[in-house]
């Protein structure tokens, strides 16, 4: 079983990739925001070098923090041609519903991030699950919280997992890890996924199936060999 | 007549044996690793959370070279075990990653498995 973490900030690329190892990770999605863009294709590329090298699949991802849909549509329009995953820090509801409702995106992350609710509604699931996008539960928010807030984060994880099930939207795991100290290995991240209402089967795959089928399918429109949804040309 | 008998198999607690590894930057102890891990335990779970899981951490286990070490825990309750180390951010100080390496039914399974140890019976020859 291939385990993947789509959420992954890095200074050391080298001991990222050690620690990925050690924790039996077959592929990381290394984040950069979305602010650079000339920054972001030069990573791209050394993550290309570094992946043949280690042997583990290193994915350039874009995270957008977008402050309006504006920014966050202009921003897609650049780096969905580029990136093989695109992510949208969430938080604001405008933000989430907009990502939710726009098919370009990959992920939707800590869509519960600094708010007093858990930032998705029943419309907002809907649409993430017609456009497949995926929600995404953060692990580093329960690790740079305590206490009463990380109360509160643990009951809008959980709100946020029933509403994903309800209308079957897809869920990733991840760590969510600023550097190689805040990753945590699979079995770790699905186990926190399984305490908030997953089955078993449901977060191994949120950890697994779910990160590789997205990334392999992006891979092959990047590529040009998926046309348009449904259709794909055979070399 | 001063203890108990053993309870029948049956209505004994039925144990799981989580391995774990500490990657740090530099070694620690023993006692700051279960200082941590109580303290997650209980500030994730709360007081009758971690008595649900009713954890023991086995100090003969602790492999001080490797940063392994067991932890024995209730068979329902080994997520939250699991989940509960994952939330380590620290150990007396020193950055951590805690990382379990996996789960056994019985003490000598996980000695065996998860951190190598070997005893006389592994070097017995059948003839």
């Amino acid at each position: 079983m291939k385990f993947y973490d789509l959420h992954v900030r890095t200074q050391n690329l080298e001991k990222t990739i050690e620690t990925a190892r050690t924790l039996e990770f077959s592929g990381l999605g290394i984040t950069a925001t979305h602010h650079d863009f000339d920054a972001f294709r030069e990573l791209r590329k050394r993550l290309r070098e570094a992946s043949q090298k280690s042997g583990i699949d290193l994915v350039p991802c874009v995270e957008i923090q977008a402050e309006s849909i504006k920014t966050l549509k202009r921003a897609l329009a650049k780096y969905r041609e580029v990136a093989e995953l695109v992510i949208v820090a969430g938080g604001d509801y405008a933000i989430n519903r907009a990502a939710a409702e726009d098919g370009r995106v990959d992920v939707l992350a800590h869509p519960e991030f600094k708010r007093v609710d858990s930032g998705i509604d029943h419309i907002v699931a809907k649409s993430a699950a017609q456009n497949g996008v995926a929600l995404e539960l953060n692990l580093g928010e329960l690790l740079a919280t305590y206490k009463r807030v990380r109360a509160h984060v643990l009951g809008h994880m959980e709100r946020n997992i029933m509403l994903a099930k309800k209308f079957n939207a897809p869920i990733v795991i991840t760590s969510g890890a600023a550097d190689e100290w805040g990753m945590r290995d699979p079995r770790e991240l699905a186990a926190l996924g399984q305490m908030l209402g997953l089955t078993l089967e449901e977060s191994m795959r949120a950890v697994s199936d779910a990160c590789v089928a997205r990334v392999e399918s992006n891979r092959r429109k990047l590529a040009g060999k998926i046309i348009y949804k449904g259709v794909e040309v055979e070399a | 007549m001063d203890a108990p008998k053993t309870l029948p198999p049956t209505l004994r607690d039925k144990k799981r044996y989580l391995a774990f590894e500490i990657i740090s930057e530099r070694p620690v102890t023993f006692e700051n690793v279960i200082d941590a891990f109580w303290n997650s335990l209980l500030s994730l779970h709360g007081e009758l959370g971690t008595a649900r899981t009713n954890v023991w951490f086995v100090k003969d286990a602790w492999d001080a070279a490797r940063q392994r070490g067991l932890v024995r825990c209730d068979h329902v309750h080994v997520d939250d075990v699991r989940v509960a180390l994952a939330l380590i951010n620290s150990v007396d100080g020193v950055r951590v990653v805690p990382h379990s390496l996996g789960v056994s039914g019985t003490m000598e399974g996980a000695r065996k498995k998860f951190l190598a140890e070997r005893t006389l019976k592994d070097f017995t020859v059948k003839i």
